[in-house]
């Protein structure tokens, strides 16, 4: 099971700037098809930043990418929140995104910029992250709910997307929200090793997966509407 | 480290248990949006039947008053003018030298009750339903034409595969058009086209009058709300178009149309 396979390097390290990527080119296609919502372009340089981040990370090799991480909560908070608050078409749950990604920045001005961080991978930020966007989720189902549109659920976009979040967030939560504790239970040398160092590291290739699975769910989505548009027979 | 193990073993088991619940949510929200589609669609669909039964009830309840003015023009306006035609006839008999305008007033009433009966004929569904379309049409346009003032021409494929029902409420449209042209576009001529493909048939009634402005609803009057009732009791429309030479009216009717 610990043996570093080429596959499971890949899922381990190079899953998560993949899955990114394809984030970013799902709207970079859907900025060349012109559909240019602000919220759409708000993810694309999300996306594309966060892509940038990853790769670089991956090429440059550091003693600690936790300062990625924390910019990447940063940006997520700030862009997420930014796409529920533009998707929205409820003026409370506008404000509850707005509260939702004004209290994450809150967060990291606290943790990172006047308690100067943790040397730890903060994960109880992306505990909060994925809290936030689960909140977020589900007022967007409610709103779903409420105002039934004629056109099917699956020729929405917003809807493949938000369903490809909702399997990461949800996915992912329980691993944020142990992350922190099992990384301080292998730290005292008594249990440092290479063995439960590589656990915490497939662990995170779980996590890598789900948002792996989430951006395939979403291309998915992209192909389906597209082909059924074209298709003469829709 | 066993406990680790465990502990790892418990977390993943959670993920897949929370990315269960992520799907489930999903699948749960596409069904869920599907049914209430379906219901929305049931809800119009009934919406529409009931519309599409209000429409047929006072377009029944029009035919019937048609019927009902048909039969006190025959019976009672008619006896009265057959009884005055009677009476001429007693006076110019009677007379030895009868003044010429006495065979002229009785050769008039006689006219009045021939177009009485025709006109009491076109109004009587009892009676158009024994012809078809294209037979009510020929003598409708006959009728117009023995005034002398409008000709009215008939082009028509000679049968028309409408069931008898519906042909009549074609007919009511065609009568309606063209007595909006008499009555507001004084025209000289009425052409009425019938063409048929396989899957409607469309009627055009083109006269030469006045015109009006049809973008102007407050010139669309109660005739033009009959016709498109009737139209869209056939699940057809009616398209008018007009210029300052003249007005014409398209009536397009499928006939695989579901009442």
């Amino acid at each position: 099971m610990l043996t570093d396979s080429p596959l499971s390097h890949f899922i381990s390290f190079l899953l998560e700037p993949v899955a990114y990527f394809i984030y970013a080119l799902i709207f970079l296609w859907i900025w060349r098809q012109k559909s240019r919502k602000p919220r759409y372009m708000i993810l694309c340089g999300y996306y594309l930043a966060a892509t940038t981040l990853m790769v670089k990370a991956s090429m440059v090799k550091t003693d600690s990418n936790i300062d990625l991480y924390d910019f990447l909560f940063l940006l997520s908070s700030i862009c997420l929140a930014a796409f529920f608050y533009l998707l929205y078409t409820d003026r409370i749950k506008k404000l509850i995104a707005a509260i939702i990604g004004g209290a994450e920045v809150i967060y990291f001005i606290f943790n990172n910029l006047i308690f100067s961080g943790s040397p730890l991978f903060d994960s109880t930020a992306y505990v909060i992250l994925s809290s936030g966007v689960a909140v977020m989720i589900f007022m967007y189902i409610h709103e779903l709910l409420v105002n039934i549109s004629e056109q099917p659920l699956l020729f929405s976009f917003d809807f493949w997307f938000v369903s490809g979040q909702i399997i990461y967030h949800l996915g992912s939560f329980i691993i944020f929200l142990t992350f922190n504790y099992l990384t301080k239970k292998i730290l005292p040398a008594e249990f440092y090793s290479h063995e439960n160092r590589a656990i915490l590291t497939k662990l995170w290739g779980v996590h890598n997966v789900l948002l792996f699975l989430g951006s395939l769910l979403t291309t998915g989505g992209v192909a389906w509407i597209s082909f059924h548009k074209k298709s003469p027979s829709s | 480290m066993d406990i680790l193990s465990q502990e790892i073993t418990i977390i993943l088991i959670g993920s897949i248990f929370f990315f269960l619940v992520a799907v489930g949510i999903i699948v749960l929200l596409l069904i869920y949006q599907k049914k209430q589609l379906q219901s929305i669609l049931e809800k119009q669909e009934q919406q529409n039947q009931f519309q599409q039964e209000l429409l047929t009830a006072r377009l029944e309840g029009q035919e019937e008053t048609l019927n009902q003015v048909g039969r006190e023009l025959h019976d009672n306006v008619g006896q009265l003018l057959g009884t005055s035609k009677l009476l001429i006839g007693v006076v110019r008999r009677a007379s030895p030298m009868p003044a010429e305008e006495l065979s002229l007033a009785e050769a008039t009433v006689s006219k009045a009750i021939n177009e009485l009966r025709a006109l009491s004929k076109s109004l009587n569904k009892d009676w158009l339903e024994k012809f078809n379309f294209i037979q009510n049409l020929t003598a409708e346009a006959a009728r117009i034409n023995s005034s002398k003032d409008l000709n009215m021409t008939l082009e028509h494929p000679g049968v028309i595969h409408l069931p008898t029902e519906r042909q009549l409420v074609l007919f009511r449209m065609v009568q309606e058009a063209f007595q909006n042209a008499l009555e507001h576009g004084q025209p000289k001529q009425i052409r009425i086209f019938v063409r048929q493909d396989d899957s409607m048939i469309q009627v055009v009634v083109e006269d030469d009058g006045s015109g009006f402005d049809v973008s102007d609803s407050s010139r669309q009057g109660v005739g033009m709300i009959n016709i498109r009732n009737r139209a869209q009791s056939l699940g057809g429309q009616a398209v008018w178009q007009s210029t300052g030479e003249g007005t014409s009216v398209t009536f397009q009717i499928p006939f695989n149309y579901e009442y």
